[in-house]
């Protein structure tokens, strides 16, 4: 049962880096590859700021948004107007540097041994309990940023981040202000992801810097991808496809090392056979981006 | 009648090459303007710089009297410059009807309104629905709303781009040879429409046209560019005058076609 609340949990925590992730690439055709590095910001943010400096899990979590979504909007003025390929670079270039600080700024961070302790979130004297508790928590934040994404597709901003996405030049000559749009959608995209990394922090009550790393950011790729794009569904079954299904090798009696390669040789299987069959993902309705 | 574009000295080289060569014209209001020229000379890229896709290293260019130096594309389009493209460039994954609904800015597309003012942001759409639907009726589109725009034949693309364009009911609406692509009947939907646009509502038009019969029938003046440079800027009867220009930098066919 722990066990089951533990993916339940996860694919929870996933499941919004796949909505914020996908509101980039899948609607607005911003290609990040720093997603696994606000994520990490969010996480690192609330576990300083809780256990460090005492605040409490709310103030904690909601200035961990307000940071994603700054550093966004400060990564994305210079990168943003860059061309495709150059805004690519930047932001692996920035996700780079973000692991290289959390590495070694060790005073702060605690570099490669992470940071112990995280509290649960709390009210008085009572904290979140582990198991059906913590999935409650997470699922009450993640159906809120999934509220936050419905608002947004059933609005006219919908139709203007598919503009942009698939002709910008045009977008521009019908009065859309495509850099101020874009640095908006990022600066929101960054927030939901150090949303999940507050969460992750709270759930684990322990952080280090493998969770962030670039296979993390793979890893979120492929779960947009194989789930689909521009629905909110395939934003769950993304996450619950890629969490899931390794899993199951361990009841097959292959050893915890070995589940990590069996996970990325999936994540390229089932990418190819999605290419080659579904190109849309397996819930997925258009295309992703403007390429 | 004022003008309501003048384009002053506007100069632009790429790489040594000079594209647009000291360029002088104006557009009078309410009008029909057709700006005519060889391929390569430099058509596409004076409308480029009208709309603020590209940047004039000397000259400048002026709006109703107000410069638009330093204007970004955007900018420019709120200001009421309407512009389409040699190719229709349609949304290819919306309705047709989303298309043009697109073409028309609305509070509902901020993230703040899309969260907190649902209702104000739903009765604003419906009221951009009836507008879309106009304009889509006024290009007689108005039976394939809901059909994806990939669907639609180049020449309907073509009118839809047009009523993307329309819905935001520009004062001036740039086109970029809008009847490529048109069948005669297509052509004459479009010759009829452009000349409803200007008398009925008033709108101006700048339209890059080889097709020389509707060029000589529907403008009030023609600017002839060559290389970069307006060889030209005159009434059509005065430009017929020009034979040996015409024929040099157009050839004998688009001569032959006028008369």
């Amino acid at each position: 049962m722990d066990y089951a609340l533990h993916l339940l949990t996860l694919i929870c925590i996933f499941a919004v880096l796949s909505v914020s992730l996908d509101l980039l690439i899948g609607h607005t055709g911003i290609l990040s590859f720093a997603h696994a590095a606000f994520y990490g910001i969010g996480a690192y943010a609330t576990a300083i700021l809780t256990v460090t400096y005492g605040w409490g899990w709310l103030p904690a979590m909601m200035f961990a948004f307000v940071l994603g979504a700054a550093l966004a909007i400060a990564i994305g003025i210079p990168t943003l107007r860059l061309g495709g390929d150059y805004f690519i670079l930047a932001l692996f270039g920035f996700q780079s540097i973000v692991i290289s600080i959390i590495l070694n700024w060790e005073s702060l961070t605690n570099g490669p041994f992470g940071i112990r302790g995280i509290p649960r979130p709390s009210v008085g004297e009572w904290s979140v309990p582990s198991g059906v508790g913590i999935l409650a928590f997470c699922c009450v934040v993640a159906l809120l940023v999934f509220e936050v994404h419905r608002r947004f597709n059933r609005s006219p901003m919908r139709a203007v981040l598919h503009a942009i996405r698939d002709d910008d030049t045009v977008a521009q000559s019908l009065g859309i202000n495509v850099v101020r749009t874009r640095i908006v959608v990022f600066a929101i995209g960054g927030g939901f992801a150090a949303i999940a990394g507050a969460l992750l922090a709270f759930y684990f009550r322990f952080i280090d810097p493998t969770s962030f790393n670039f296979n993390t950011m793979i890893l979120l790729w492929a779960m947009v991808f194989i789930g689909g794009s521009q629905r909110l569904l395939g934003a769950i079954v993304g996450p619950a496809i890629l969490i899931v299904f390794p899993e199951l090798f361990r009841f097959l009696g292959v050893n915890g090392t070995s589940i990590a390669y069996v996970q990325q040789g999936l994540y390229g299987l089932l990418l190819i056979l999605l290419m080659m069959f579904r190109p849309q993902g397996l819930i997925g309705t258009g295309k992703r981006s403007a390429g | 009648m004022s003008d309501i574009l003048s384009v002053e000295g506007l100069c632009l080289s790429f790489g040594g090459h000079r594209v647009v060569d000291n360029a002088q014209f104006s557009v009078e209001t309410g009008s029909i303007t057709s700006l005519i020229g060889p391929n390569g000379a430099g058509k596409t890229t004076m409308f480029n710089l009208i709309t603020g896709l590209l940047t004039p290293q000397a000259g400048d260019v002026r709006y109703r009297g107000e410069t638009l130096q330093g204007l970004k594309p955007f900018q420019i389009a709120r200001r009421g410059i309407g512009r389409t493209f040699q190719d229709p460039r349609v949304f290819p994954d919306m309705s047709v009807l989303g298309n043009v609904m697109v073409g028309l800015r609305q509070r509902g597309e901020g993230p703040l309104a899309a969260l907190l003012q649902r209702r104000a942001v739903e009765r604003e759409t419906q009221d951009v629905k009836a507008r879309a639907e106009e304009a889509l009726d006024r290009v007689g589109l108005l039976d394939r709303a809901g059909d994806r725009a990939a669907d639609l034949s180049f020449g309907e693309q073509r009118f839809v781009s047009i009523a993307r364009t329309l819905i935001g009911r520009p004062p001036l609406i740039m086109m970029d040879e809008p009847t490529v692509g048109l069948d005669k009947a297509g052509l004459g939907k479009l010759t009829a429409l452009l000349n409803d646009l200007v008398q009925r509502s008033g709108t101006t038009i700048l339209v890059i046209e080889h097709n020389m019969d509707v060029v000589m029938s529907m403008s009030k003046k023609i600017v002839l560019l060559v290389e970069g440079k307006v060889m030209a800027s005159d009434t059509p009867a005065e430009i017929r005058k020009h034979r040996n220009m015409v024929e040099a930098y157009l050839g004998r066919r688009h001569l032959a076609a006028s008369h």
